[in-house]
């Protein structure tokens, strides 16, 4: 890496530290100071102290959600894009279907899974399926409005050619999708970690394996306030980690022809 | 796709191939909506197009002449009348080997690398690798882009987009050539040499074309027959020969008889723009 290269990252990367280093060390002060009740509130030097201590137990529960993020995630990702494409297809089929899509979007995720816990056994699959549901509609919606966007006239020119179906999906209108696919994913990856996590609030108490949202509910009932945080804040930084992923991906793939991945 | 492949003229033959002539008689087209009554855009259309002419159509804006040339390239079905390319009428399906569109802008396909674009029409036709990258490459260099291939279209000037999407629809060796206002966004300069290289291209391959402008200078330098559409429901005005040399180079443009057929399609206009 270039010593420019490095100097960009550290321009990219250095604002947001500085704010963090900030923000946790006026937590710090504060608690320091005041001394709340520790059922209350604790100091983030606790939060790291406990979570050191117990890594291996964190580090497990990490593992266990983020493979049910990836996967729930990489699912909605696939479902979506294809429904996308086969919806974008007829207006009939938009019209028949789209409504019900909106489900998607407005079922309160913790009324329904208890049901999935029943029905796929409290294991990986019931939380990866929550983090599927919850990360599925903006993929689908930002996929349909990609496909109908593609202007007209690109459109007539694979007509005046014969291109087949399946060439005008390949040449143009997924690719023309990219820049509204990739919109699409990078919410659905904040919003997988948020489906996971509140799965495993429900699958916990029936016994699925250990994530970080089991650990937030067990710290919680136990009054071990630095573990929930130490949760939470893991939660957080896998949802980070996502959404930096998608950006990654976008780059690739548009960054040499798209306004939104320009270098500036 | 191997019997579509064959059927397109090969760049030796390109040269040789005349255009194709075509024939458009009593051309209705009306427009439905919910709200109002069908709107006629087109009232009954005789036209004929001898083969390798290369006509102007001109006329109001908004009064058909882009709805007549999408018919013709088979984008819109007539509600009476019919289109004869080449003897054969112009079905539903859109295909014909022979036939290409300019678009108003080029439309290139933002996500290609500009010799990826010129090459699409062959890769959708099924030709193989080796022989449409060097179709695309030769139709390249014959616009003056050779330097520019690798670039994405954001990163080409307007003028060179334009050169592009020509490059795109002759790169199939087209034998009737579609132009709907291509040039309508360009400055003076540029449009004046984009003109010169299709009025070239014209004369080196013969292909039969229609264009749709707004401008008349640019039809009487281009056209060898400039035919004026009236306002919505069209129909034609007039329908003019331009007796000028068939070579048209910069020159021209400084002659009186070129002038004076400037002059007269003004007064066409005014006449079709009157409603008349």
């Amino acid at each position: 890496m270039t010593r420019r290269r490095l100097r960009q990252l550290a321009a990219r990367i250095g604002p947001p530290l500085c704010a963090a280093a900030v923000l946790v060390g006026l937590w710090e002060l504060w608690v320091r100071w005041t001394d709340p009740p520790r059922f209350l509130f604790c100091a983030p030097s606790e939060i790291v102290r406990d979570a050191v201590a117990r890594a291996g137990e964190l580090g497990l529960a990490t593992w266990n959600t983020t493979v049910a993020v990836v996967w729930g995630f990489a699912l909605s990702a696939v479902v979506g894009v294809a429904t996308g494409v086969i919806l974008s297809s007829s207006r009939v089929l938009e019209r028949a279907l789209y409504p019900f899509t909106v489900i998607l979007q407005t079922v309160p995720l913790v009324a329904i899974a208890p049901m999935l816990v029943i029905w796929l056994h409290a294991g990986v699959q019931a939380v990866l399926v929550c983090a599927f549901i919850v990360s599925l509609f903006p993929v689908i919606t930002n996929t349909l409005s990609g496909i109908r966007s593609i202007p007209q006239p690109q459109v007539e020119l694979f007509r005046l050619y014969g291109a087949r179906p399946w060439a005008v999906l390949t040449k143009l209108k997924l690719p023309g999708a990219v820049p509204s696919i990739m919109a699409g994913l990078r919410i659905a990856a904040g919003l997988a970690v948020i489906g996971a996590v509140v799965g495993e609030f429900v699958a916990g108490e029936l016994g699925a394996q250990r994530g970080l949202g089991i650990v937030v509910v067990v710290a919680a009932k136990q009054g071990e306030l630095p573990m929930l945080f130490a949760a939470v804040a893991l939660a957080s930084v896998l949802g980070i980690a996502m959404v930096g992923a998608v950006n990654l991906a976008a780059y690739v793939l548009m960054y040499r022809w798209h306004v939104s991945e320009r270098p500036d | 796709m191997t019997a579509q492949a064959s059927e397109l003229p090969h760049a030796s033959a390109g040269a040789t191939a005349r255009g194709l002539p075509v024939r458009v008689t009593g051309l209705v087209r009306r427009f439905t909506s919910d709200a109002q009554p069908p709107v006629e855009v087109l009232a009954g259309i005789d036209l004929t197009v001898p083969d390798s002419q290369f006509v102007a159509l001109l006329g109001p804006s908004g009064c058909g002449k882009s709805t007549l040339l999408r018919l013709v390239a088979g984008l819109d079905t007539p509600d009476a009348g019919a289109v004869v390319v080449d003897g054969q009428p112009r079905g539903r399906r859109a295909h014909p080997e022979a036939l290409a569109f300019v678009f108003q802008e080029a439309h290139l396909l933002p996500w290609r690398t500009l010799v990826k674009n010129v090459v699409l029409p062959l890769e959708l036709r099924g030709l193989p690798h080796g022989e449409r990258t060097g179709r695309a490459l030769h139709m390249l260099e014959r616009v003056g882009l050779a330097d520019a291939r690798d670039r994405y279209p954001a990163q080409l000037s307007g003028g060179m987009q334009l050169r592009g999407s020509l490059a795109r629809a002759l790169v199939t060796e087209p034998r009737l050539l579609l132009l709907d206002e291509p040039f309508a966004a360009l400055d003076e300069i540029t449009r004046q040499r984009l003109d010169a290289l299709i009025h070239e291209l014209w004369r080196e391959r013969r292909f039969t074309a229609l264009f749709v402008t707004h401008s008349l200078r640019e039809a009487v330098f281009l056209a060898q027959r400039a035919v004026m559409f009236s306002h919505r429901p069209a129909h034609i005005v007039a329908d003019r020969a331009v007796e000028l040399p068939t070579e048209r180079t910069a020159e021209l443009r400084g002659l009186p008889a070129y002038s004076a057929l400037v002059d007269q399609l003004y007064q066409d206009l005014l006449i079709a723009e009157a409603g008349a």
